[in-house]
């Protein structure tokens, strides 16, 4: 529980940050925003994967089986899976503005799920738990489950943001590179 | 408190050394590939 759920929190997080970059960068053009949601991608699909395989180890015990087409376990494979079609979509064009137009607007669609994420607990029947930090009328765990589970969440959170910095870094550096070559290749 | 507990440690166990795995390669891969790139980029710039 204290790593799949900050790592399934953080991963829906991440696709948040990459719809709004994606928004940022297909209407107005910003480059900082498309080298931001460049480098989410990864993050998001790694946090993505770990909620998948901690979720499905736990799975194991709990429900006695590794994987249920249960509507919440589906919709986050479908999270995981946007992610990866995000970086394929932008290595497999040569021209990096068509790639990250075309990009931008599968994030964009794509961010349909999120709200599909969280309320596929309450809308159909489901395996997976309902609710416990947001439930109605406060958190339905114990302070001593509560606590660190929050510190958890605060720790992946840092992890992600730490990591997105270094990851926009790079790609700016990448860019800058890319730049230099080319004004060297022209004379 | 029942006197035996099932054996969660296969599983979570197994869960500790994927997600540390995973960790490991996000940041040995970022801190990679900015590196490489700023390399390159003075480099370039250098020349």
């Amino acid at each position: 529980m204290f790593i799949h759920v900050p790592a399934a929190q953080v991963s829906m997080f991440a696709y948040a940050c990459l719809a709004v970059a994606s928004f940022l960068a297909l209407v107005f053009r910003h480059t900082l925003a498309d080298a931001a949601a460049q480098a989410v991608a990864p993050l998001g699909a790694a946090f993505a994967f770990l909620t998948l395989v901690t979720g499905s180890l736990w799975g194991r015990p709990m429900w006695g089986a590794w994987w249920v087409w249960d509507a919440r376990l589906t919709s986050v494979l479908i999270l995981f899976l946007l992610y990866v079609a995000y970086i394929a979509l932008r290595a497999s064009l040569d021209d990096e503005a068509k790639a990250a137009r075309a990009a931008a607007i599968l994030a964009l669609v794509g961010s349909v799920n999120l709200p599909i994420i969280h309320y596929s607990v309450e809308w159909w029947n489901s395996l997976h738990q309902g609710s416990s930090i947001f439930a109605e009328g406060g958190p339905a765990m114990p302070p001593v489950f509560l606590v660190p589970l929050l510190l958890m969440s605060l720790a992946f959170l840092s992890a992600f943001g730490s990591l997105w910095l270094v990851r926009i870094r790079g790609e700016i550096w990448r860019r800058r590179a890319e730049a230099a070559a080319l004004r060297a290749a022209r004379g | 408190m029942p006197e035996t507990l099932p054996d969660y440690g296969a599983y979570i166990w197994p869960a500790f050394i994927i997600t540390g795995a995973t960790f490991a390669l996000l940041i040995w891969m970022s801190l990679a590939h900015a590196r490489r790139w700023k390399r390159r980029f003075e480099e370039r710039t250098r020349k």
